[in-house]
């Protein structure tokens, strides 16, 4: 196999484990509140900003205890979210549930502008700038970092889902809320550890960003949306398919960038979406077209 | 108890160390203390306007350019002014290359603040909206706009304080042809009017010489990964890659092109020489090539004085925008000064008439289609400092 | 709702435009004119989106690039030398035919999918606009467009402003309240009842998405001869939240609510100028606290007020032959 094709399917791949990553966010909070969070990018960005910005840069925290101290910032985050911007709409229609997000990512996006100023920040992360070579294409180290964390945490989820009573909990009322609230399950509390879970794994898909691709206000706009593509590439509120989709959407750009062209990338990228919905809207794990319950 | 300076403004930088002092007093203490203490001009002010981008993605640039400008005017009337008037300036937000922001700002400034002369917009897209407005209302603006369509409008009131990109593009072209030996050359941009008009001017000026790119390739300003475009040049054999583009792309372009290991040789439009893309690259910076108006380590005199007064006031070395802004500011005080009647058109006719002026970046001269800078440099990162190795005039 | 209410709001709008035709220029200086006109092109818009998402509840993000086809063409029209009113048709003429192509697969979509189909339709022209520089100008985008030669002339261009913006207000007015209106109002409420009762679904669905496709590229044809420059910027996909922001917070399905909401978007802002950094984050905010509080927007809250007031003023209780309905 050539160097080149290589090259080109490992930082597919890369790029595709972080819409992977979102992705899984949005599915989790689509399948237990019924809301599309279009600022789960934003919420990526505010993790890396919150530790290169502080943790990092003004506090110099070690590596990994940086990691650590953002996420369980990203928790309380995620607590808040639930309390002041899910818990005032939920009741809303799907339309105004969308604006609301869009303007919490509005609002993201502007104080850490506010906060940390208009630069970019650079991080160096756990690995630097290494390099590995795989089957004699160097890549950076950072990369298979991103896929080996992603499916350690599909792996862990997984886990949680099945063998802990929260996990379990939290796998009922993602799948019918009402039928698990019958059933004595605090959905209210359950719908709020939701969001803080989908705040950390944001948090996570910042921290390992951060090194390849700054930190920048406008880091989360493109993932967003990229990572909405890969949810409905997979089949909507399907969790493999948001791995599945996200892998897949990045392989597509990426290759699709050098042999066609690097010009139109995101009409590529984005007609075969556009394809994709008209032809088959239910993806690729065929989930039937779920609209809020 | 005032005490009249009468150094002619705009000769802010060769100063002696007690006034760089003094002065770097002046701008913090101004915004402290009642204007009681140093000699205040006291005639009418001169409304000045300022559209910058505030906010959105290129604040980082704004707050510079409202640094360069706000530090002139503040010096200029601690020294009394122009003919014993203050200059007042007013900013408004243009948000960057946005057509309407921009055209909303300028209206503004022009029916509102009724400022005599303008700085900015900086935005090609920001600009061109605005000359009509200018020519409306007779004030003249100056900008540092490098899109050579900004001085392709025959509007006689905008003049383009930086290198222009076709004049630019021109002495990268020849200095990566001749200093270099590159032949096989690649072209990349990034997808918008500052890239390409950029990268037109740089295929004109290597059309001019003979040569045409092998491979041309393009991103966006949120483009993250550039493996595609990499490898295409790689499996097309360049020497070496000219590139226009922004701040954060270049960033990682060049570390990309590092980690791939590629040996091709990269030079480019002016980001590649400024902080952002040496602070983001690190060290796969070096050797990266670049056409620019101002480098921060330059160690010409000028420069050297410069840097402490800035320094002094804002607590960070000088950048290109803030530079450029300073000097415009300066630009128009000297006009000012100059003309017939502190008024548009007065400036606008005292301006056409500079030539050979120095300032702190280079020395201003006005050329008819309204560009007043006709040299540049050539500089290479060495490490992630970049160094000036030619001084190329047009 | 019977005709003669209807008479009276067609002749307040009009009346309310001759006014602002009238007075405006007199009473507020020339940058707040040119501020008035840049929220009329606003309105237009906002009340196209209305039409598709409050009316119709579905949810397009394609308004961005309607807005965007109409101007473009327009302005390439203008370029080779056609006058206006016929590239203004032409324009407008195409615009709606796209709509109808997007109206189409549109039909099978709803919800997160429609948008996200939307988006991408939206971001794929915005590529294209700046890709396709032979036609478009490309990056630089088109300057001086010829317009109605009013370009820049801010209260020249007012009284048309107001007209098409009146007219644009007025059409939907009458068609809420329209048989065509109320069958399409029930509709968005319940898709299957709807169904039940034999309504032309697909026939509404892509009307309505024609409908804001006009909408869109007569503001795109005003936005040309207000300020006689166009570049991609103005139309990136992501200035479609701003659309949706002006509906949301106006009042989603109100006609009322749609002008409220542009009018707050574009006025809000230069109020709020002092703030410069930190006012997108107080916009965010609003956003979603009216979203939270006022589920019928400002227009809710405004014929709110104004029904406690009416019953305030009579406290007789008055039998009700017909069911209100929002204006």
């Amino acid at each position: 196999m050539s160097a080149t094709l290589i090259q080109l399917v490992l930082a597919g791949l890369a790029m595709g484990a972080v819409y992977a990553l979102v992705a899984l966010g949005y599915t989790l909070i689509w399948n237990a509140v019924g809301i599309v969070n279009f600022a789960q990018g934003d919420v990526v960005m505010l993790g890396a900003y919150f530790a290169v910005g502080w943790c990092v840069d003004t506090w110099h925290l070690p590596i990994g205890i940086d990691l650590l101290v953002m996420l369980a910032f990203m928790a309380v985050f995620g607590w808040a979210f639930a309390t002041f911007v899910y818990r005032p709409v939920r009741n809303a229609s799907q339309l105004s549930a969308i604006v609301a997000t869009l303007g919490l990512g509005m609002v993201l996006e502007n104080t850490v502008v506010l906060i940390w100023g208009p630069q970019s920040l650079g991080f160096a992360g756990p690995l630097g700038n290494a390099t590995v070579a795989v089957f004699g294409a160097r890549i950076y180290a950072q990369y298979p970092l991103i896929l080996v964390v992603l499916l350690l945490l599909m792996c862990a989820q997984e886990g949680m889902f099945r063998f802990t009573s929260i996990g379990r909990a939290m796998r009922a009322t993602a799948q019918d809320a009402e039928a698990a609230r019958l059933m004595g399950i605090k959905t209210q509390n359950i719908t709020t550890l939701i969001f803080i879970y989908a705040s950390v794994l944001a948090g996570i898909a910042g921290w390992l960003l951060a090194p390849v691709f700054y930190v920048s206000a406008d880091m989360g706009v493109r993932v967003s949306l990229e990572a909405f593509a890969a949810c409905i590439l997979g089949g909507f509120g399907s969790i493999p398919g948001a791995l599945i989709g996200g892998l897949l959407l990045g392989v597509i750009e990426s290759l699709g960038g050098f042999y066609i062209s690097s010009e139109y990338i995101d009409v590529i990228a984005f007609g075969v979406l556009f394809v994709t919905l008209v032809v088959r809207p239910e993806g690729i794990f065929g989930e039937p077209q779920m609209e809020r319950p | 108890m005032t005490s009249r300076h009468l150094d002619a403004p705009g000769r802010g930088a060769r100063v002696s160390r007690r006034a760089a002092i003094g002065t770097g007093l002046a701008a913090v203490s101004a915004t402290l203390l009642p204007a009681t203490v140093r000699a205040q001009p006291s005639g009418e002010p001169i409304p000045i306007g300022c559209a910058a981008a505030l906010t959105a993605q290129f604040a980082q640039n704004g707050a510079w350019m409202k640094n360069g400008v706000s530090l002139a005017a503040k010096q200029i009337n601690d020294k009394g002014g122009v003919k014993g008037r203050p200059i007042q300036l007013f900013f408004e937000d243009d948000q960057g290359p946005n057509p309407t922001a921009a055209s909303n700002a300028a209206i503004k400034l022009l029916t509102q603040s009724k400022v005599v002369a303008m700085i900015g917009p900086h935005f090609t897209p920001a600009i061109l909206p605005v000359e009509p407005l200018l020519a409306q209302h007779s004030v003249p603006a100056l900008t540092g706009a490098t899109g050579p369509v900004v001085t392709q409008q025959h509007n006689d009131w905008v003049f383009r304080v930086r290198l222009n990109d076709t004049t630019g593009a021109v002495l990268l072209v020849k200095y990566v042809l001749q200093n270099l030996g590159w032949k096989k050359i690649g072209i990349d941009y990034v997808n918008t009017a500052f890239g390409q008009s950029g990268i037109d001017a740089v295929k004109a000026a290597l059309t001019a010489q003979g040569i045409t790119p092998i491979a041309t390739q393009t991103h966006l300003d949120s483009t993250k990964d550039f493996t595609a475009q990499l490898l295409t040049f790689q499996q097309a054999g360049v020497d070496g890659i000219i590139v226009w583009t922004d701040d954060q792309p270049s960033g990682l372009l060049v570390k990309q092109l590092k980690t791939l290991g590629m040996k091709y040789g990269i030079a480019g439009s002016t980001t590649f020489s400024q902080p952002p893309f040496l602070s983001l690259a690190g060290d796969a910076a070096d050797g990266t090539y670049s056409v620019t108006d101002f480098v921060q380590s330059n160690t010409d005199p000028t420069i050297a004085a410069w840097k402490p007064v800035y320094h002094a006031a804002y607590g960070e070395d000088p950048e290109l925008y803030a530079t450029t802004y300073y000097d415009a500011m300066n630009l128009i005080a000297f006009a000012a000064s100059q003309a017939s009647s502190i008024t548009g058109p007065g400036i606008r006719d005292a301006l056409t008439k500079i030539k050979d002026r120095p300032g702190i970046m280079t020395s201003y001269s006005w050329s008819p289609e309204g560009n007043m800078v006709h040299s540049g440099l050539i500089a290479v990162a060495k490490g992630t400092v970049p160094t000036v190795v030619a001084v190329i005039k047009e | 709702m019977d005709s003669e209410r209807l008479g009276w709001k067609l002749a307040a709008i009009a009346g309310l435009a001759v006014v602002m035709a009238l007075g405006l220029p007199r009473l507020i200086d020339p940058y707040y004119v040119h501020v008035v006109d840049v929220t009329l092109i606003n309105v237009v818009i906002a009340i196209g989106l209305n039409l598709v998402l409050g009316f119709g509840g579905q949810i397009s993000f394609a308004q961005s690039a309607f807005f965007g086809i109409g101007a473009y063409t327009f302005g390439a029209l203008q370029a080779h030398g056609w006058p206006a009113i016929a590239a203004a048709s032409v324009a407008v003429v195409l615009t709606a035919c796209i709509g109808a192509l997007l109206g189409w697969p549109a039909l099978r979509l709803r919800g997160h999918y429609l948008a996200l189909a939307t988006i991408a339709f939206s971001l794929i022209m915005g590529e294209l606009m700046v890709d396709l520089d032979m036609i478009t100008g490309g990056a630089n985008g088109m300057m001086n467009i010829q317009g109605l030669g009013l370009a820049r002339d801010d209260i020249a261009m007012l009284p048309i402003l107001l007209a098409v913006a009146a007219v644009g207000i007025g059409a939907s007015v009458v068609f809420a309240s329209s048989p065509a209106g109320l069958r399409v109002r029930a509709f968005r409420d319940n898709a299957i009842a709807a169904q039940a009762a034999g309504v032309n679904i697909r026939a509404l669905k892509i009307g309505l998405f024609v409908a804001s496709a006009v909408y869109a590229s007569v503001a795109g044809v005003c936005y040309c001869c207000l300020l006689g420059y166009i570049s991609p910027d103005v139309f990136a996909w992501q200035t479609t939240f701003a659309y949706f922001a002006m509906v949301v917070v106006g009042g989603l399905g109100s006609n009322l609510g749609a002008p409220l909401g542009a009018m707050l978007y574009t006025l809000v802002p230069e109020w709020l100028r002092f703030l410069q950094e930190a006012y997108f984050v107080i916009f965010g905010t609003v956003v979603i606290i009216v979203i939270a509080v006022m589920p019928g927007g400002m227009a809710g809250l405004v014929t709110g007020l104004f029904d406690r007031l009416c019953r305030a003023l009579r406290p007789r209780p008055v039998a009700k032959a017909t069911p209100e309905g929002t204006p």
